[in-house]
């Protein structure tokens, strides 16, 4: 068996991962584009902040590709995929075959039209070489503007902030982050932002970046100008499938992924930010395009490789942030838009909690403050559990497993794993 | 592997787990005199839920907090198959927190970083097991033919 999987991030290594489990000696060949490996995008905001090195952007050890016997391509891109011969073709002509595919090649930031996007000091967040370079611009930097709510963009702002420099973020919605949260959230959110000096101006956007050579500044739709030395761009991601245009691979927004994470052709397997999956909150094919969802598929498609079978429940939108001590978790459908849904809300000074049901199923969840439980809304919203009788507990602060343990119970079907069972045959059997 | 299993009707909420956990696994002074004024206070890793219910992290199979984490922080022992957090690299930013489907990393923001039970991987027999007074808690065998998933570095620390 010959494997070769394209890209280097999450889904790919966690593919190597998978793969070896079960095969411990077939080859494996992996492409990157990108010529530092093993770094995780996630990080780069903590790089920025100075909270962790360069070294420490690293998510497994340099040893990993000689560890497990993959010989790594670095640097280097793939021009096509060739299904009909089962090879890829690389930039310089070369071509590599292969038995079992995998396209893990992620997504790309969308590029921003604005008058004045090429000065030197405009970046898009996405790769290394983007935090290197607003990590060598830091001295001297007074000002830096973030155009775009979403949470690359605050990330990068905030990680700004706590290296002193004045940070603006210019947001076109009524609030940030309008993907994940809903107004009262953001709202927390912008409220401590402001109280620690980051300046957030909704229902505003930028026209035109302005300077010579370097950016000087930003000018808004309302004619205001603000003088700045750092442009960040943070305007979404999209998936990379742009090399697989020729062959009969189906993608609609990112490649289409079955429940075993292959594609439609034999053999062709693909995960991560480029992978269109079963959203489980929608209830639609979408692209999720996550650390959690990439290292998850990453695994299921590795084991499917290697021959082992191994199924993709779905995805959903999932994320967790923290600025200045306020801890917030957000999943699936947060605001509602239509009929068919219920939601349940609490809010204390500091807390905020939200419950999006759909069917007596959990579809979204937000959490402010208190955040402990956030993986058990995950839980029930990835195992598609009726809770309808069980709201107050969810609503309330004192939410626990074992006061959930009948709902699992009522489901047993759905927690056959084994650290459920032998919680739940313990308990069966203790009360006899 | 061997885990820590529960029966809540020998549980009498005694709360004994927890508060030696605290002492001998959360806490730089091991002693309750001592720690009890520590700064930040200890966290303990095991958390008596609902009446009767003693909870741990449960070592899953297939750990959602190993995939999430984003920079291998949350391990797998490579000879015991226990998860673990390796504190020195955890960055806080509670990724785990999020998937864990028992709810029990606690998110500390005074030590910074996810805080969870690894059944005393480093110690020869779980604390909480050992105090218990009615036991309550057992370590036993996990069925035959499990497996589990997740990273895990030849050098275990």
């Amino acid at each position: 068996m010959r494997y070769i999987i394209i890209g280097g991030s999450a889904a790919g290594i966690s593919a190597v991962e998978a793969i070896r489990s079960v095969d411990r000696t077939s080859p494996i060949e992996l492409f990157s584009g990108e010529g530092t490996p093993f770094y995780s995008r996630v990080l780069l905001s903590y790089y920025i902040a100075g909270a962790i090195t360069r070294d420490e952007l690293h998510f497994r050890p340099l040893e990993f590709f000689s560890e497990n016997k993959v010989t790594a391509h670095l640097g280097q891109r793939v021009e096509r995929v060739l299904p009909e011969s089962k090879s890829i073709r690389m930039e310089d002509g070369r071509e590599y075959p292969y038995d079992r595919l995998l396209i893990a090649t992620g997504s790309s930031p969308k590029i921003l039209d604005i008058l004045g996007k090429d000065k030197k000091g405009v970046v898009v967040m996405r790769y290394i070489e983007h935090a290197e370079e607003i990590v060598n611009r830091i001295e001297g930097m007074r000002t830096a503007c973030v155009l775009g709510g979403g949470l690359i963009g605050l990330r990068t702002g905030y990680a700004l902030s706590l290296r002193g420099v004045k940070v603006k973020i210019i947001v076109k919605s009524g609030h940030v982050l309008s993907q994940m949260l809903d107004r009262e959230a953001a709202e927390m959110i912008q409220a401590t932002m402001r109280e620690h000096g980051v300046d957030i101006r909704t229902g505003r956007d930028a026209v035109e970046i302005v300077g010579k050579e370097f950016v000087e500044g930003i000018i808004l739709d309302d004619g205001e100008r603000i003088n700045c030395q750092l442009v960040v761009v943070g305007k979404g991601v999209q998936p990379n499938v742009d090399f697989i245009s020729s062959t009969q691979i189906k993608v609609n927004e990112g490649i289409l992924a079955d429940e075993t994470m292959r594609t439609n052709l034999p053999d062709i397997y693909v995960a991560g930010d480029v992978a269109e999956t079963y959203d489980l909150s929608t209830g639609r094919m979408g692209v999720n395009a996550i650390w959690p969802c990439a290292f998850e598929q990453g695994r299921v498609a590795g084991l499917n490789m290697a021959g082992k079978e191994a199924k993709y429940g779905g995805s959903f939108r999932m994320n967790s942030l923290d600025f200045y001590g306020l801890p917030v978790i957000s999943m699936g459908i947060t605001r509602i838009d239509g009929n068919g849904y219920q939601q349940y809300q609490r809010k204390t000074k500091n807390t905020y909690r939200k419950l999006v049901l759909r069917d007596g199923c959990i579809v979204g969840a937000i959490l402010v403050g208190q955040i402990q439980k956030a993986g058990v809304f995950t839980t029930l919203l990835k195992k598609r559990v009726n809770v309808s009788d069980h709201i107050p507990l969810l609503m309330s602060s004192k939410l626990n497993f074992a006061d959930l343990l009948p709902v699992t119970e009522q489901n047993r079907k759905k927690f056959m794993e084994v650290e459920y069972r032998e919680l739940s045959q313990r308990l069966l059997a203790s009360r006899g | 592997m061997k885990v820590i299993k529960v029966d809540p009707e020998k549980c009498t909420q005694c709360h004994t787990c927890d508060l030696w956990c605290g002492i001998e696994i959360g806490s730089e002074t091991k002693e309750l005199n001592d720690a009890i004024h520590d700064t930040p206070q200890p966290v303990p890793r095991v958390h008596v839920e609902g009446n009767n219910f003693p909870l741990h992290c449960r070592h899953c199979e297939v750990a959602p907090c190993i995939d999430a984490c984003p920079n291998g922080t949350m391990r797998r022992d490579p000879q015991t198959g226990l998860v673990y957090v390796y504190e020195p690299t955890c960055i806080a930013c509670w990724m785990c927190v999020m998937v864990c489907p028992f709810g029990i990393i606690a998110p500390s923001a005074s030590f910074h970083a996810a805080v969870k039970c690894d059944r005393c991987r480093n110690m020869d027999y779980p604390i909480c097991v050992d105090v218990c007074p009615t036991k309550a808690l057992v370590l036993e065998d996990r069925e035959e033919g499990a497996t589990w998933y997740g990273y895990a570095p030849k050098r275990s620390f």
